[in-house]
Parts: C-alpha cells; structure tokens; sequence
C-alpha cells in the first residue's frame, strides 16, 4: 500500500479524540471503504449499515493504530474488511475441515518474522502471478467478493476440503514468494 | 522442523486465512478470541493486511450517503455537528486548543484550587518543557477512565535515543509512563497502579534514554523537560 502520511496524521489526531480530523479522514476513506464493504455485502442498505459501524471502530481504536506498524489505508480497510465479513460469515456459519495439512507446513523453509515493509505490499500482484491461474483467482475473489470456503468450491466444482486446502497451498507459495 | 516453528506456520496460515477472510465462522471467532490477548498473532495479521490490501487497488469507491456520516457523528458525539468554513479548519483548532490548554494551566496555577470545587473524577493537564532542550509535550489525564492523552508539539529524540516519560509523586521514586511515541499525538491507558499517583503534588518528566527506554527503570539520561500536574 503506498504510503500516505495524511491519513497516518488524521488517524492519530482521531486517537486524540479530534472530531474535525475524524471528519477529515472520513471524507477522504469513506467512499474507499463504502466500496469494499458493498462488494463483499453485496447490498446497498447493509453496506451503509457496515459503514456506519467501521467508522464508530474506527473512532473508538483510532488509538490501537499508533502502535501498530501497519500503513493508514491498510489498517482502515482491514477494519472495513473484517467487520463485512465478520457479518456475512455469521449469516451463513459453515465449518470446513482440513485435509493434509501435515505436509503443508513442510513444503516451507523461509525463516520466519521477517518484518515486510508496507511498501513492498505491492508486491502481491507479482506472487499471484506465480501461482496456478485458477488458484490466484480464488485468492482474489475470496479477497475482493469476501467469498467463504463454500462458494469458491461451487465456483470452482471442486469439493470444500479440497478448496481450503488447494488455498491454503497458494497462501503457503505466497508467503514464501512475499518474504523471499 | 521443531514443534514450535510448526506451531508458528499453523499461526501464520490462520492469519492468512482470517485476513483473506476465509477463515470459517467459528475458527473466525476463536481467532478473534485469541488475538485480543497476542499481540505476535495481531502483528502476523497485520502483516498479512498489509500483503493483501494492494488487492483492492482494483475496487471503485463509491460515495455513500451523508446520512452515514450524520449517523455516525450522532452515535459518538450525541450531535451531528456539520460545520463549515474555518469552524472545519483543523489547523486553526490545533492552535486554539493549544492556546487554550496553556491558559488553562497558566490560570489554573494563578487562581489554585479556591475557584475548582474537586469533582469525584478529576482530570489532570501537564505542559511539559524545558530550557535546555525543545521538546514539549501537552499531557492531558482523565481519572475517570485512566487514559492518558499526549500531545509533543515540538521536539524529537536523538538518533538511537528515545524520550521517556516519567510521574513523580511528591518525594517517590519516578515511576514510567511509558516511551513517548513516534507519533505527535497517542492515547494509551495508564496501568491500574500508576494512576493514583496523579495528583496536584505530582510532576511529569521526560528523559533521554536509550532506544527502546531505560534499562534500570529509573532515569539514566539527562532530564529534558518538566512541568507540574495540575487539576482542572
């Protein structure tokens, strides 16, 4: 995510509980996250709902901001994120197994906790690109459409375990491609 | 590979999992569970945000209605306030709430408790300066809820050194508040056994310390800045 200084600034001013710079922020994001939180809703009145409640979060952990490490835009779509899909998984629970997940772990020997800089976060697009076609689809789709295990296994006609499986394999080439 | 390295990617591809948003309903939830109390598996997470948040360069932002921002401000604030003109202006704000906070101060020592009846839950300004160096830190504690709000209007650490901030409750040993962050302005809860040292006879320091605080936890460094707790 490319760095914006501005929104970082709005957000700590937000933490100290500056209503005209909550205001600010809200008018340069709020169309952003309207946009995410619809794609993954999928309807209008929901999404303004979804809305309403990320930017109360948003006010209310303003300050958990400061000590993160995350990019501005990041952390405010993360937010957005996670409260849409947190609202769509609840509306449908669905428990999905694993399968193999023994030698998943094994294919990996990148050392861990390498801290990666935001701004190399560009960097997903060409570690999709690394992946089978349909598995940089699904990671896609699961990330901009906020598709469960269930619907990318329909979507695919490939049974669920299989999928979360098949998925967890991309992330686990993905990181390794993120950290190399 | 060590029970504990395979315990990390098992972590790791839960966090993957929970920010792509795939994570099933009730691992979602126990994942939410456990990342309130871990701070490593919250930074996983974050780390994984950032990885995929470019993947929704490709998403149109769509303005929504202004009953939202009504709604929301109505939530927070009681009121939805819209203004506009310099009433929006955040600079004009800043300096005024810098100004006022100085006069508050400033009067508060002049006229003392006479006039400030003590409410059951006082809240506490600092302004803390000094002449050797130009750091200067607005400090705001509420009693009420024990948070402390900083402000630094001027001044950063030395390479390699950070400021720390200090309580000095009357002749007791300075007690830490805490490294003062990058950021000019942070919020941060004081731990339970701190907060009943602020108090009118207390003092706010800051400190030049090593990166990362002092090691003894007493001051190690030379003494930047201080200046009185007082009531308002």
């Amino acid at each position: 995510m490319s760095a914006s200084p501005e929104i970082d600034r709005l957000i700590a001013q937000t933490a100290l509980q500056d209503r005209a710079a909550f205001r600010d922020l809200y008018g340069r994001t709020s169309a952003k996250l309207f946009g995410v939180c619809l794609r993954i809703l999928k309807d209008r009145a929901e999404a303004e709902e979804a809305l309403q409640e990320v930017y109360v979060k948003i006010w209310n952990r303003a300050s958990t901001f400061a000590v993160s490490d995350t990019s501005a835009m990041s952390w405010l779509i993360a937010v957005a994120r996670n409260h849409a899909i947190d609202l769509i998984r609840a509306r449908k629970p669905e428990a999905v197994d694993i399968e193999e997940l023994a030698d998943l772990a094994d294919e990996r020997k990148t050392p861990e906790g390498e801290a990666i800089n935001a701004s190399e976060g560009r960097r997903i697009s060409v570690c999709l690109e690394e992946l089978d076609g349909r598995h940089a689809e699904a990671v896609r789709g699961a990330y901009v459409e906020g598709f469960s295990y269930q619907e990318l296994a329909d979507r695919f006609e490939i049974p669920v375990n299989t999928m979360r499986t098949w998925l967890r394999r991309s992330l686990a080439k993905l990181k390794e491609c993120l950290e190399r | 590979m060590s029970p504990e390295r395979d315990m990390d990617e098992r972590d790791d591809l839960l966090a993957a999992e929970y920010a792509l948003g795939t994570l099933p309903h009730a691992e979602r939830v126990a994942f939410e569970r456990r990342l309130a109390g871990d701070a490593a598996l919250r930074a996983r997470v974050a780390r994984w945000d950032g990885h995929f948040a470019p993947l929704s360069d490709g998403i149109e932002p769509i303005a929504p209605p202004d009953s939202v921002l009504d709604a929301v401000e109505a939530r927070l604030f009681g009121t939805p306030a819209r203004p506009t003109g310099w009433w929006d202006s955040i600079r004009l704000w800043r300096v005024l709430a810098i100004a006022s906070l100085t006069a508050i101060v400033a009067l508060t020592v002049i006229y003392s408790r006479a006039i400030v009846p003590p409410g059951p839950q006082p809240t506490f300004v600092t302004e803390v300066s000094g002449e050797t160096s130009d750091v200067r830190l607005l400090a705001l504690y509420d009693a009420a809820t024990g948070t402390l709000r900083l402000h630094r209007t001027a001044g950063t650490p030395a390479a390699g050194r950070d400021f720390q901030l200090w309580i000095i409750a009357g002749d007791r040993a300075p007690v830490s508040l805490g490294i003062l962050p990058a950021e000019a302005g942070s919020a941060y809860a004081v731990p339970d056994d701190v907060r009943p040292l602020f108090s009118e006879t207390a003092v706010l320091a800051i400190s030049d310390e090593p990166a990362g605080g002092s090691p003894t936890g007493q001051p190690t460094g030379a003494v930047l800045a201080t200046g009185p707790v007082v009531r308002i």
